[in-house]
């Protein structure tokens, strides 16, 4: 016997034996059921006493049954809870129970006799319950009637009735303002309250007043009519489940595609979104394609929106969960071929897409896009653009840098960065060149090879597609001011000057041409002073100063500094006269007299110029130095060395001994009368020496620190003194954890962004650190981590790195000014 | 939401066409008063403001744009002009239909 059964013939036996009990316990019997929420129970047993004892059971059971009546209405049992009225109604009346014949009414569509049912009850003056009155409200204006319902309303429900009707048809003609203006005579106290906020709620919702539509659907009565259709918009609001409407309500989600103007969609939408919140996420696009005729679409719409989503959202999913979705969609696209080109096209771009993002062989990849535009074209007729793009997408692939592996990273830690190489260059050339053949008209496609070429150093390579381009797009200034740096790179000076001029002329503001044609300019003019070739190097110096800016801080464009280059190349080429007149211009522009020598003596040295000259500079900075020493001689020397610190290492040879120079001056200036804000750029330039000399910064730090203890900035540059600056494997030493975090408070109280990214690298090597140290534990005893050799083995290959061009290196990022090659 | 659709446009528009109704809209919806609007019309104009940007959108963009079908729904209605209000009749019914349910 089934469990249904056992239960209904245990309630049988019981009823049974309740009809031998006494009165008083079948009341009790009754109401213990009642509590219990066992209505069918109460009903009965009150029916039955209703029998002996009509006078003193009937209102009882009258309750029980109403209650009863109202929860089958709340589960959707109108056949049963109809079934129940019409007892009652044998019994008691309709009159007694009109309030849920109203109810039956509303929910069977008969909308005019609940309408005469409302009416009726507040003829009559019933005594309603909150709920009840709120039936009998939208029951009257749900009847859309025009004229009164028999027996007629008091004049004043009827003139609010007839605002709630007016405001109504001014919502739907967009008549926001009129509508809030119709309501307004509705006080708070009026049984149509709760409809003014419904309509208030539908003006702000239109308005895209979103939180002032939500505050006034909240304060709708629960229950009420307008409360349920409130449930719609608010979830296209999209409200929470915890706040809103519960989205996986269907008839919910049904009113809201009603609004939406997708009301046929709307059971498919309820029965997809549930399969897919539950993870079934292809059965939800089954569900989808089976029920929804237009889809997959690619016309705007809501449907097309839904096709973005089916076939976009497997990029949201977990990897594994993603490949079975791409395999179903494939599949599907190919079972449905009679369906057409879209869904295949759709499909084969999504297989695409999903390779480019997992591991696949090279050949499938360009298969996969190949098979792209084939679908492209079944469904859109042969476009050559679109196969450019195509191709071009496929050489953007391949042109893509990969890390190499090394069996051993950890070793590494960040000492050294990952090797990159170019994933497949061969075939990267060979999809820009198809993408050309199919678009010639299209320079992006040319640029895209340029960059391969630049990637791969094939220079020859790389000035014959800037010649090609060029010839192609005379007036393009990308590729005028990309062969201009080209030639300034193979000293083709004057040719680089034309290809920047037109550049120039076509944006005149262009911050890049500009100072690539200074540059140019001033090494085509030092190339005349070297050959003796004077007026041509007045000619083109002139034409750099055209050019120059009044920033003193600006080493390639400042006016001052290309005064102090003409005159060290006029000493070159043995123009003395104009080496005096060009260094005087100088001075009148720059009352800095040490900055200029301390300039023009390096400039000299780079120069190579001759020893009279440079020895005349040499005792100039000399004797400024030895008169006494100046924070602002010392901000220059940074500032001037700093720039020569971005020539590339073969021109710059020279240099280390001038930052060891600079570096004795400072143990003796750090005695000056220093702010932090002047001494950081200088400790930072110390520290930020290939091979850095800690001891000259020392002295500045703990000076700094004596007078400002709690300057972030000093206390970070402390502690990389104290434990270097490469993060190393000493790092994993605990002590260096706690002095970081007092640093870190510090800058997190100063706010100091900058610092605390810093902090932040520094702590994200030590977790790392300390992680593969746990990983090894005991099995890894011979790793000693106060080893500084160890670092001094990677250093030695890196150097040998150095020497050894290769052009799969990693450029270094851009520098601020140009490089001065 | 469809690019398109954020200017107002079909498919078949041409780049001027698309231009003039990004420039309507931006002087319509000013960044200072209308960021989220603002936003949502700069993205799209990015993406159609050119054919290769256009093909480039069709071929590779890889945005649900939602997490759920119900968002789908949900954002078609975000931008107040999609929120159209019912005809009288519709209204009717939609209440009727919410009453019986």
């Amino acid at each position: 016997m089934g469990k249904k059964n056992k239960r209904k013939k245990r309630s049988a036996r019981s009823l049974t034996a309740a009809v031998n009990r006494s009165p008083e316990q079948m009341v009790q019997l009754a109401e213990n059921a009642l509590a219990q929420g066992q209505l069918r129970k109460a009903c009965t047993l009150f029916r039955q006493l209703c029998q002996d004892d009509p006078d003193r059971y009937l209102g009882r059971w009258v309750d029980a049954s109403q209650r009863l009546f109202d929860q089958l209405m709340a589960v959707g049992c109108l056949v049963e809870a109809k079934a129940l009225l019409v007892s009652l109604e044998r019994k008691v009346g309709a009159a007694a129970i009109r309030s849920s014949l109203m109810h039956l009414a509303l929910h069977q569509g008969d909308f005019v006799r609940a309408a005469s049912l409302a009416a009726a009850e507040i003829a009559e003056g019933a005594a309603l319950t909150d709920p009840q009155l709120a039936s009998v409200v939208d029951a009257l204006v749900l009847d859309f009637q025009e004229g009164d319902p028999e027996p007629v309303l008091p004049p004043g429900l009827a003139a609010d009735r007839q605002r709630v009707w007016q405001a109504l048809g001014l919502v739907s003609r967009g008549d926001f303002d009129a509508a809030l203006q119709a309501v307004k005579p509705l006080g708070l106290g009026s049984p149509f309250a709760n409809w003014k906020w419904f309509i208030k709620g539908l003006c702000a919702f239109h308005t895209g007043q979103d939180p002032k539509a939500c505050q006034a659907f909240a304060r709708l009565a629960a229950g009420s009519l307008p409360a349920k259709a409130a449930d719609a918009y608010l979830l296209l609001l999209g409200e929470g489940p915890g706040e809103g409407p519960n989205p996986k309500n269907p008839s919910v989600l049904q009113a809201a595609c009603l609004l939406a103007g997708v009301g046929e969609a709307g059971p498919v939408i309820a029965r997809a979104d549930a399969l897919w919140q539950t993870g079934r996420y292809r059965d939800a696009l089954r569900h989808v394609q089976r029920h929804l005729s237009d889809f997959p679409s690619d016309q705007p719409g809501f449907q097309h929106d839904l096709t973005q989503f089916f076939y976009n959202a497997w990029s949201d999913l977990p990897e594994r969960q993603a490949d079975a979705y791409i395999d179903f969609l494939c599949r599907s696209a190919e079972k449905r071929r009679q369906v057409g080109a879209l869904e295949k096209l759709l499909a084969c771009k999504a297989e695409a897409l999903w390779l480019e993002r997992s591991w696949c062989e090279d050949r499938d990849l360009a298969q996969s896009w190949e098979d792209v535009l084939a679908s492209y074209q079944a469904r859109h007729g042969r476009q050559p653009r679109v196969a450019a793009i195509v191709y071009q997408h496929l050489g953007d692939l391949f042109t893509q840098e990969k890390e190499e592996e090394t069996p051993f990273d950890f070793f590494f830690l960040s000492r050294r960065s990952k090797r990159t190489h170019l994933r497949n260059p061969r075939l990267a050339a060979q999809f820009y060149q198809q993408a050309l053949n199919a678009d010639a008209d299209n320079p992006d496609g040319y640029f895209a090879l340029l960059g391969l070429y630049e990637k791969t150093a094939e220079k020859s390579k790389v000035n014959r597609t800037l010649d090609d381009i060029i010839r192609r797009f005379p007036d393009n200034k990308t590729a005028l001011l990309k062969a201009g740096m080209r030639c300034l790179e193979r000293n083709a000076f004057n040719k680089g000057m034309g290809y920047l001029e037109r550049a120039l002329a076509l944006d005149p503001i262009d911050a890049q041409a500009r100072e690539g044609l200074v540059i140019t300019c001033i090494q085509a003019a030092l190339r005349y002073a070297q050959q003796g070739r004077m007026a041509q190097c007045r000619e083109v110096m002139q034409k750099a100063l055209e050019r120059a800016s009044k920033r003193t801080d600006d080493f390639n464009l400042g006016r001052c500094y290309l005064h102090v280059r003409w005159a060290v190349m006029a000493e070159i080429g043995g123009d003395l006269p104009e080496a005096e007149r060009q260094m005087a211009a100088a001075v009148a522009m720059n009352a800095d007299d040490f900055r200029l020598d301390y300039f023009a003596l390096l400039i000299g040295v780079l120069y190579d110029q001759p020893p009279e000259g440079h020895e005349e500079r040499e005792r100039r900075v000399s004797g400024a130095i030895e008169r006494g020493l100046t924070v602002e001689k010392m901000l220059s020397m940074v500032a001037i060395l700093e720039y020569f610190r971005r020539l590339p290492p073969k021109r710059r040879k020279w240099l280390p001994s001038e930052e060891t120079l600079f570096g004795r001056l400072l143990a003796k200036a750090a005695r000056l009368e220093w702010l932090p804000e002047q001494a950081r750029p200088v400790v930072a330039f110390v520290l930020s020496a290939e091979k850095p000399h800690l001891p000259w910064a020392g002295p500045l730090v703990k000076a700094v620190l004596g007078r400002h203890p709690d300057d972030p900035w000093f206390r970070w540059f402390r502690f990389l003194l104290d434990y270097g600056t490469q993060p190393g494997l000493s790092h994993a030493n605990p002590r260096v954890g706690k002095d970081l975090q007092v640093v870190r408070a510090l800058a997190e109280k100063a706010g100091d962004t900058e610092l605390i990214a810093q902090i932040r690298k520094v702590e994200k090597f030590i977790e790392e650190a300390r992680r593969i140290f746990e990983s090894f534990g005991k099995d890894f005893p011979g790793l000693d981590i106060t080893d500084d050799d160890e670092d001094d083995d990677f250093e030695d290959e890196e150097d040998e790195d150095e020497d050894e061009p290769s052009p799969r290196r990693k450029l270094p990022p851009p520098p601020r000014q140009l490089d001065l090659f | 939401m469809d690019p398109y659709e954020i200017l107002g446009l079909t498919p078949e528009a041409d780049d001027a066409a698309i231009r003039g109704a990004y420039l309507e809209l931006v002087r319509r919806y000013p960044p200072d008063h209308h960021p989220q609007r603002f936003a949502a019309v700069s993205a799209a104009y990015q993406i159609l403001k050119d054919e290769g940007a256009r093909l480039r959108y069709r071929l590779f963009n890889l945005d649900p744009g939602m997490r759920s079908p119900i968002e789908v729904l949900q954002r078609r209605f975000a931008a107040p002009e999609a929120r159209k209000p019912l005809t009288a009749e519709a209204l009717q019914q939609f209440l009727r239909q919410r009453a019986m349910q």
